[in-house]
């Protein structure tokens, strides 16, 4: 039986695709197989952070109305064998989900995988909804920003009521993930910090991602900014995996440190 | 050319407001069983300087002496007295309905009696176990509602009686919902959008005070919500 992890945050532009592909690539890098579900019908976007958009024939609004199988229509990785996603319809819209469509579909890919991740679309309706209904786990994508907090905040009321776990009286285990993190910045007073984001919303931490360059070439190169290993940002998704998994990653890149005249120098400053 | 300025604001003017209110009302209560008598001994109350009969609200109480048929004569005393009479209190239902049909307002006679210990009204505290998250409400009517957790920003938290908040209180609390003005609100940690008490409200905009972050308790006094820390 898969897992089946919900990735949402309530928000728009928070991160939540950016993430999605690049912990699905983390899960499938360590050996696991991994399905993504683009929930986000209407307006796909996982396949274009995949770079696999070329490669889409059918999409799950197909799948759901029968018009194609699951096989025909998962599309495998370049880069990680163990990877498969699951394209959103860029022409329909998400009236044309069904939830006992979405149930045959996840427990279906259920059989073939170890997790099976759903990118959720923004909003609170019935698209995002459908997203997290069958969800065990959700990684709640949260940016350091105060509307950004609250509307995850929301996202958590409705794992806790509009969900198939919360229906069968079971709980859903949450992970926090801050994404666009500076540790600069929150230094300067100008954006909150790890410690105030965790107080409102009281959700174990499984990752905060630094703010960096590399995440927006990555996107626009269509690869997940994890395989970049150079850059902090993949270093901290690798973390966020490792802590999903269940082991103990010390916290890394929110520590604010100040830049000396060398480093300075050399990087031209920012 | 112009649009009428004041469209906008007649949209979201109010026509009418409604409040409950107690008002006080001068309980006339006769002695005598024949009308004859209490009028007599009425006008002579009235004119050794009674006038305050004829100037505020009065209300028979008729549950000293048996009034057996007919509320007419009674009433018909104390409308030529000029005694502003508004309404009659009795227990008898034919009485009641004689009054109404004299235009005035029947009321019942007995006071309501306090539930009993095994009724079901007895207030009943509602325990919330964990945060109540932004957009979701919490109502208890029965009595008390405890949060062992906090109440984010934009949820809404309610109850009849106290709120008590074991967390920190970052969104809106109603005590005392239907008009109990002893109820309280209590929190670790005040950071709140909206307190009211049995409809007094503050808003957090109006008031500093709701973001002092600190323990403490909230009541009613004089009209005022008053905050003191423990």
């Amino acid at each position: 039986m898969a897992k089946v992890i919900v990735v949402t945050s309530g928000k728009g532009g928070v991160g939540k695709t950016t993430s999605c592909a690049s912990l699905g690539s983390g899960l499938a890098l360590r050996g696991h197989r991994t399905v993504m579900i683009d929930f986000d019908v209407g307006l796909r976007n996982l396949d274009l952070i995949l770079g696999c958009e070329r490669r889409v024939v059918y999409d799950l609004v197909n799948v759901i109305q029968g018009e194609a199988s699951l096989q025909q229509a998962l599309i495998r990785d370049k880069r990680a064998d163990e990877l498969y996603m699951l394209p959103a319809s860029q022409t329909r819209d998400k009236d044309a989900l069904t939830l006992e469509g979405v149930q045959q579909v996840i427990a279906e890919l259920s059989r073939d995988f170890d997790y099976i991740l759903c990118d959720s679309p923004a909003g609170i309706e019935r698209g995002a909804q459908l997203a997290m209904y069958f969800a065990d786990e959700a990684v709640l994508v949260t940016n350091p920003e105060v509307s950004s907090v609250r509307d995850t905040d929301r996202i958590i009321g409705l794992l806790h009521a509009k969900t198939l776990a919360a229906k069968e009286g079971r709980k859903i285990t949450e992970h926090l993930l801050i994404t666009r993190y500076s540790p600069e910045r929150v230094h300067q007073g100008e954006m909150l910090s790890l410690e105030d984001v965790q107080e409102i919303l009281a959700v174990p931490l499984m990752g905060v991602i630094p703010e960096s360059e590399a995440v927006l070439t990555a996107s626009n190169k269509g690869i997940p900014v994890i395989h970049d290993e150079t850059c902090d940002a993949s270093q901290a998704y690798r973390d966020a995996v490792a802590r999903l998994l269940g082991e103990e990653r010390p916290l890394r890149f929110t520590e604010y440190r100040k830049q000396g005249l060398f480093s300075r120098v050399f990087k031209g400053g920012r | 050319m112009h649009p009428p300025a004041n469209d906008r604001l007649n949209l979201v003017s109010v026509p009418l407001r409604i409040k409950g209110t107690f008002l006080p009302a001068t309980l006339l209560q006769p002695a005598v069983t024949q009308p004859a008598r209490f009028r007599a001994g009425l006008a002579e109350r009235i004119s050794q300087g009674g006038a305050l009969l004829q100037t505020a609200p009065v209300v028979l109480d008729l549950a000293q002496v048996t009034v057996s048929d007919s509320l007419q004569p009674w009433v018909e005393a104390c409308r030529e007295l000029q005694v502003q009479l508004v309404a009659v209190r009795t227990d008898v239902p034919e009485l009641q309905q004689q009054a109404r049909e004299l235009g005035l307002v029947a009321l019942n006679g007995s006071e309501r009696s306090a539930p009993a210990a095994n009724q079901e009204e007895v207030p009943r505290t509602k325990i919330h176990q964990g945060t109540v998250r932004g957009g979701q409400q919490l109502l208890c009517e029965t009595g008390d509602l405890v949060i062992m957790g906090s109440v984010n920003p934009g949820a809404e938290v309610l109850a009849s009686g106290h709120v008590h908040v074991y967390g920190a209180l970052r969104g809106r609390v109603l005590a005392g919902i239907h008009g109990d003005r002893q109820a309280r609100i209590f929190t670790q940690q005040l950071d709140a959008e909206l307190v009211a008490i049995a409809g007094h409200y503050q808003t957090s905009q109006a008031a500093d005070w709701l973001h002092r972050g600190v323990a403490g308790c909230i009541a009613l006094e004089q009209e005022q919500l008053v905050f003191s820390s423990f």
